[in-house]
């Protein structure tokens, strides 16, 4: 260092600036750690918070989908069995009602009367609407 | 690092950083204590990213000078640096410069007269050289350019601040 650079670093030396209270500067920079402290763990509550609804979306979303492909392949079965199985015989449970059967209950008997066909769409149908309800249920449990 | 080690780190170092930034600001201690707040805020929540690699207080004057640069660009986006060369910053900073002797003042306001006709860097490593004796290497460190551009700034602002403190 030469004697004109001790110069220049004599007079910085000297010129320090004076600074405001330091007690002052940790308090008001304490109160800012605090804030900085709360912030942080409310941040880390919301990401936990929205964790934990993605979570349960997926979860639902895979819910949804098993169900929907169980239901799928149950309606189809049972309709395929239902489809491919022999009409009832409804005439002997009428006849023992009382009911006659002379007109439809010969129609029944031979199985090519509308009727058991409703019967066999009604039938399937109530296994569909059982798994409907049951896909509501999941959906209202996730939620 | 615990809230009690780094409230102990920022006792070692706050003076120091409080008056670069003061000097940086041309004096204007209120908005010093601002930036040097917000640098302590950021150090403190970016802990994690705090490797140990360099000591705690360039690490913080590095974050410092960030913020300040950060402060002059919002400043400037705003439209103008704030003050030019004619303002009363030189009055402010000798102002709070501890002299006794009205002559020593007028040296002081020279001096920061000179200091504000520097640009950022070289100002920022002349600040850090002469007042606060820090080495080049850690100056480096803070400015996050090379030890050879260090050199270079402080020798630029040398001949600068000479050449002022000549012609006053």
């Amino acid at each position: 260092m030469n004697n004109n650079d001790k110069d220049i670093r004599d007079l910085f030396q000297a010129a320090k600036p004076e600074l405001s209270s330091s007690e002052d500067f940790l308090e008001k920079l304490c109160t800012k750690l605090d804030e900085a402290d709360a912030e942080t763990a409310g941040r880390y509550t919301l990401e936990y918070v929205l964790e934990y609804k993605r979570t349960a979306e997926r979860r639902y979303r895979r819910a949804i989908a098993a169900a929907f492909g169980i239901g799928l392949v149950a309606g189809m079965a049972v309709i395929l069995s239902m489809m491919f199985s022999p009409a009832p015989n409804l005439a002997p449970m009428l006849e023992s009602l009382g009911i006659d059967t002379e007109g439809i209950g010969t129609a029944i008997a031979s199985g090519r009367t509308l009727l058991p066909q409703i019967m066999v769409f009604i039938t399937a149908a109530i296994p569909l609407l059982a798994i409907a309800a049951g896909l509501l249920a999941i959906r209202n449990w996730q939620d | 690092m615990t809230r009690e080690q780094f409230i102990n780190e920022v006792k070692a170092c706050q003076e120091p950083l409080r008056r670069f930034l003061t000097t940086l600001c041309e004096g204007d201690t209120a908005k010093a204590d601002d930036l040097a707040q917000d640098a302590f805020v950021k150090a403190y929540t970016s802990l994690d990213s705090y490797g140990g690699r360099s000591k705690f207080s360039t690490w913080v004057f590095r974050i410092a000078y960030n913020c300040f640069i950060d402060e002059r660009r919002r400043m400037e986006a705003r439209g103008g640096r704030g003050e030019d060369l004619s303002s009363p910053a030189a009055q402010r900073l000798t102002s709070s410069a501890p002299a006794d002797d009205p002559s020593a003042r007028f040296r002081y306001q020279s001096l920061y007269r000179a200091i504000e006709h520097l640009n950022d860097h070289e100002r920022s490593a002349i600040i850090l050289f002469y007042m606060e004796d820090l080495p080049t290497k850690d100056i480096a460190e803070i400015l996050e350019v090379g030890d050879g551009t260090v050199r270079t700034w402080l020798a630029r602002g040398r001949e600068h601040i000479r050449n002022y403190l000549r012609h006053e």
